[in-house]
């Protein structure tokens, strides 16, 4: 008998204990692999949608995808036994085997399908899943601030700042690391066209030159806040109060200029266009505007949360304000903003961004949170949760910076996708 | 159940019964005479309970139950007092039968009432075969709670639903799937095998996705309904803020505090946790200031055994320390976290808020109401506090084939693995229970590393960037006469080139500071300034010199150096004993060995070491081609007939390791003119000698250097040593050094 025959010939006899054994491992193999195989359809899915400007989510429910998969299953593992000989046991015909395996596929695959849409269900209760192409490369460690002005994106941590040119290809040329060894780093600003940093952090607030060179102390003390504005003035907060310097000073003895909020101060940003500085505080959301070589109070709003972030576009402009949502505002007396909405579908809204059709909500583990800010009638477009753990997000014309603390990575998608 | 937990447990669990009782009037009916008698039993069986006496609690409450048969609290409270007196397994499971007996009838009386229903489901949390049916009984004492719209009741039980999912989630996190041949982790093996926990780890296993994700979702979401109706429940919060704290999400975990701390400001265990969450963003002062309320709103005896420094000293160290009074402890405790603060110059004690981090991180994870465990105290939160977070955590299904015998069987195996350390540590437990003890033979692993390294702080001195001072300590003999004890000169080269690499600013404030304290830990000497520095990289170095004159006696020093923007820093710190110079016969100060020394003025007769320029060595550090420069003073020299001191000097090298091998040769090339000239050569060791006549003042204070070229020296550790003989007196003195040659 030659070999080959002689393993024919185990194959033909082989006893239904193992055959049983190998069934068993192919069922849990195949059903370790329902959730992988199902998993490329609601992306599939999720494509369409977004492509489609969000329509309404049409998903296959799992506990019927499963159970399907499940008694397919049974069908060939059923099949398998049928072909093996020497059937012993309770229920050894084939039939009764059949009916065993389907049924079990069944249940089993409906069980794992009902935890699969419960899952979908949960993480998706605010916003339909979307998932938005994106560009994106590795950042270091615990990445902690994002900034973005027309040339640069600075993402910070602690470590320093990686800068990445916000050019499409951006993000497959590796970053220029700056402010290097500076620890704690609280708030990054990048001044638009020169694409000079300032940076603050406990020990001060630090001047980097554009492109290469060391920081300059600008402002000793923990500096909690920082923005830059296009013709070299630099806004910064220290404590409570929200001063003003010209970026070419970097004598640290100045009596630098300014306003006391009378609240530790944890956002600053410029409006350009407005000649506004918009300053957040751990209750308060304070429209300032610099004059001469100070700054005024225009007015200001009680947010009943800490202020985390704050975007600007137009005249509008979006709080994050942590478990208490987002809000969002129309700023066009930014004496007295009107609200315009006030969300708080979120379980935490780390940071957002603001397009003038789009309000980008930084969900952290929950993802990003996409809404409507043209005022049409869905109001939350969706939830992007393959962008990781978001803390931060930025909107710069059409690409929308997202910063991922899990990855950790940098995500480039298009606002308009 | 342990006799310290069980009073603990009842008071919970009277204090909880004592809320219902007033609000079940649905079967109350007032004016009653039976029912008012059965209520003033239940209120005096509940002061028993609390007072600890649960057989004649027990007892009231039989008689309230007699006296006023259709009085359903009485029934549920005694269900209740059974049920909190029982444990989970089937050894009390007569007792449970009774309580839920109790409760039953209760709920006869008084239909859907969502506490009965809710004890209920705590009973069948209780019974091993029935904890399934707990989660539906919770269901329906929810169901019941909101259609009474009572807050306090849809918090109870929202928690309880959300303990169930949080304990499942705990069981799937961090799961991996083993790849290969392998079905399961095997303790036995990562005993055996010191790689074979990190090969699991990082090479035969993946991890699997978004497992427990379901789980820890829906917990979430029953903590914070819980939150909804209740702001101020403590075990809910507390919850919440362990399922943030393990998904990393110290921003919403520091906000989740503050807002439960609002409604609930004296909870010590919310002060620990929102502690936790601030030292996890990196803010370590508000985090000590959560840390020190919370310690301050515990009872003292559990602050005693929480905070014992016994959890992170070797065995025998800890059992004298258990055995000490409150003052010898409070001694120990003292002087142990000044000893391990990393760093004086800053205002808090890193390692102490590390210590309390973990402690506090330990309590909130591990701890188990179910089972009356303090997370501190269990196996997992002992190795926690010893070693901090763990570099991998993973995971295990149990064991299909059950290999690990019937210890393991249907047991999650969960692995903590330390890198750089390599250590590791095997848990099993029972699913969705969070709750776990060593596998196999681990409680001897963990007692063995535990003798190794009783506790590490690895973490913190990363964070710190902490380097190292080198220091050199010189006693001279104080210019005072009559003056006891030593004139302690201090030199510190502070690393200012490796702290400042790659800091990427113009200047940096760099403070430095020196801290002497005694044996009592008293400060007699605590100094700090600042200065800006230029970040240049290298082996660049800030050479510091401090000098105090100290009583004689045992100190210690600690030279320090921060640096604020980058938060690099670095120490040096030793024992300082200080002795007297004898006034009446031959001694002399310590070798101080340096990298240059010169007269200040050529023309005059050095008296002491401030006629010279000495630049200090303090790493003992020299390169080949290095000249070693040696200074020294020979005080109380005896006077010939002349009035002179006549003296012999023998200098000896001396290699005591070699890196590389070559001829020792040296050669005095400058210093006391005596000297200059003289060579010696050897193998491994070289020897100088010469007499010299020194023309003694009143002082009586000699000081002397060399200059010694160490030629092609081969690299290695050298001992240099000095004796100086009186050849009036016929006394010795003699001092030594090390020194370090490096190729260059």
């Amino acid at each position: 008998m030659t070999d080959d025959a002689l393993h024919h010939t185990a194959r033909r006899v082989r006893p239904r204990g193992r055959r049983l054994g190998d069934a068993r491992a192919v069922l849990a193999a195949a059903l370790l692999l329902l959730p992988t195989a199902a998993a490329v359809l609601p992306a599939q899915l999720g494509a369409q949608s977004t492509q489609a400007a969000a329509p309404a989510h049409h998903r296959v429910p799992r506990r019927l995808l499963y159970a399907a998969i499940g008694a397919g299953l049974g069908v060939g593992l059923s099949s398998l036994y049928a072909e093996g000989g020497n059937q012993q046991g309770t229920c050894n015909s084939v039939a009764c085997v059949r009916i065993v395996s389907i049924g079990t596929g069944t249940f089993v695959g409906f069980l794992m399908g009902r935890e699969a849409d419960k899952l979908h269900s949960i993480r998706y209760r605010t916003g339909t899943p979307l998932s938005p192409k994106m560009v994106t490369t590795d950042v270091a460690p615990d990445p902690a601030v994002l900034a973005v002005a027309d040339s640069v994106v600075a993402v910070a941590g602690p470590g320093g700042v990686d800068v990445f040119t916000a050019a499409r290809a951006g993000l497959r040329t590796p970053p220029v690391h700056r402010a290097g060894g500076v620890h704690g780093i609280t708030a990054v600003a990048v001044q638009p066209r020169s694409g000079a940093l300032a940076v603050a952090s406990p020990a001060g607030l630090y001047l980097y030159p554009p492109r290469s060179g060391p920081g300059s102390l600008l402002r000793e003390g923990a500096a909690t806040a920082a923005a830059a504005s296009g013709d070299g003035r630099v806004f910064l907060a220290v404590g409570t109060r929200v001063e003003a310097a010209r970026a070419a000073t970097t004598d640290s003895a100045h009596g630098w200029p300014g306003l006391d909020l009378g609240r530790p101060v944890q956002e600053l940003v410029y409006d350009p266009a407005r000649n506004l500085l918009w300053a957040g505080t751990d209750s308060t959301l304070y429209a300032l505007r610099p004059v001469g070589d100070s700054i005024e109070r225009v007015g200001q709003l009680a947010m009943g949360a800490a202020v985390r972030h704050v975007a600007v576009e137009g005249t509008r402009v979006a709080v994050a304000l942590g478990e208490s949502g987002v809000r969002l505002f129309d700023a066009h007396d930014p004496a007295a903003p009107v609200e315009q909405l006030h969300w708080s579908g979120a379980r935490f809204a780390y940071d957002v961004a603001l397009s003038p059709r789009r309000l980008f909500v930084a969900a952290g583990s929950e993802g990003l949170y996409v809404l409507d800010a043209a005022g049409g009638s869905r109001l939350v477009l969706g939830l992007a949760r393959e962008l990781g753990f978001v803390i931060g997000v930025e909107t710069h014309g059409a690409d929308t910076w997202v910063l991922d603390r899990a990855g950790p990575s940098l995500h480039r998608i298009a606002t308009q996708f | 159940m342990t006799a310290a937990v069980l009073p603990l447990l009842l008071l919970a669990g009277v204090t909880t019964a004592a809320r219902p009782a007033a609000g079940q009037g649905t079967a109350r009916r007032p004016g009653d005479a039976r029912t008012s008698s059965a209520d003033s039993l239940v209120e005096l069986a509940l002061t028993r309970a609390r007072a600890g006496d649960t057989t004649l609690a027990l007892w009231t409450l039989e008689r309230a139950t007699k006296i006023a048969p259709d009085y359903a609290p009485a029934f549920y409270q005694r269900g209740l007092l059974l049920s909190r007196t029982t444990s989970l397994g089937l050894s009390d499971s007569w007792r449970r039968h009774q309580a839920a007996k109790e409760i039953d009838h209760a709920l006869d009386l008084d239909p859907n009432n969502p506490f009965y229903l809710l004890e209920l489901g705590r009973i069948r949390l209780k019974t091993p075969l029935l904890r399934l049916e707990a989660e539906r009984m919770f269901h329906k004492a929810l169901a019941a709670a909101e259609s009474r719209h009572d807050p306090r009741a849809l918090a109870d039980i929202r928690f309880e639903i959300a303990e169930i999912y949080g304990r499942r989630y705990e069981s799937m996190a961090n799961r991996r799937l083993l790849s290969g041949t392998q079905e399961a982790f095997d303790p036995t093996a990562a005993l055996a095998d010191p790689h074979y926990t990190k090969q699991v780890l990082l090479e035969l296993s993946q991890p699997l996705p978004d497992a427990g994700e379901l789980d820890y979702r829906q917990a979430e979401d029953y903590y914070r309904a819980a939150l909804l109706a209740d702001p101020a429940h403590e075990p809910a919060a507390l919850g919440l803020l362990n399922l943030l704290s393990e998904a990393r999400r110290y921003e919403e975990m520091e906000r989740t505090a503050r807002a439960f701390l609002a409604a609930q400001p004296g909870s010590a265990r919310g002060h620990l946790a929102l502690g936790l969450a601030l030292h996890r963003l990196d803010r370590d002062a508000p985090a000590q200031a959560d840390f020190d309320t919370a310690l301050a709103l515990l009872p003292a005896d559990e602050v005693r055994d929480m905070t014992a420094l016994s959890s992170i000293l070797d065995e025998e160290r800890a059992a004298t320390y258990d055995r000490s009074g409150d003052a010898a402890r409070s001694q120990v405790d003292s002087a142990y976290w000044d000893a391990v603060d990393p760093l004086r110059l800053t205002p808090g004690n890193e390692a102490h808020t590390e210590f309390l981090a973990r402690v506090a991180y330990a309590d909130l994870r591990f701890s188990s109401a179910e089972f009356g465990h303090q997370g501190w105290r269990t196996d997992r939160g002992q190795i926690y506090i010893r070693y901090g977070e763990p570099t991998k955590v993973a995971t295990f299904a149990p064991d299909p084939d059950n290999a690990g015998g019937g210890e393991s069987f249907g047991r999650v195996t969960t692995v903590w693995w330390y890198d750089p350390s390599n250590l590791y540590f095997v848990f099993a437990g029972p699913p969705a229970m969070n709750v776990a003890t060593f596998a196999g033979d681990f409680r001897r692993y963990a007692a063995n590393a535990r003798y190794h390294a009783p506790v590490l702080f690895d973490d913190v001195a990363k964070r710190l960037r902490l380097d190292t001072v080198a220091v050199q300590i010189a006693r001279f003999r104080p210019e005072t006469p009559g003056t006891a004890g030593a004139e302690v000169v201090v030199y510190a080269d502070v690393p200012t080139g490796r702290m400042l690499r790659d800091v990427d600013i113009n200047q940096a404030p760099l403070e430095t500071g020196i801290f002497i304290s005694d044996t009592s830990r008293h400060l007699v000497l605590a100094a700090r300034d600042s200065a800006v520095v230029r970040p240049r990289g290298g082996d660049r170095v800030a050479t510091r010199t401090w000098a105090r004159t100290l009583a004689p006696g045992e100190y210690v020093y600690r030279v320090e150096a921060h640096e604020s923007v980058s938060g690099s820093s670095a120490r040096g710190l030793g024992p300082l004993p200080v002795t007297s110079f004898p006034s009446d016969s031959l001694s002399m100060s310590d070798l101080l060995v340096a990298r240059h020394i010169a007269p200040r003025s050529a023309g005059l007769t050095p008296r002491n070491r401030r006629d010279y320029f000495i630049a200090p060595n303090p790493a003992f550090r020299f390169a080949g081609g290095d000249t070693l420069f040696l200074y020294w003073e020979e005080y109380g020299l005896a006077r010939d007939a002349a009035g002179n001191g006549k003296v012999r000097v023998q200098l000896t090298l001396r290699l005591n390791e070699v890196t590389r091998a070559g001829d020792l040769l040296t050669r005095v090339i400058g210093g006391v003119a005596d000297a200059v000239g003289l060579s010696a050569k050897g193998d491994d060791r070289v020897a100088l000698r010469f007499d010299r006549t020194v023309a003694l003042t009143s002082e009586n204070r000699t000081p002397n250097y060399l200059a010694i070229d160490l030629g092609h020296a081969p690299p290695g550790t050298y001992t240099v040593e000095l004796m100086v003989t009186d050849l009036v007196a016929g006394r010795s003195a003699r001092r030594q050094r090390p020194i370090r040659l490096v190729s260059q």
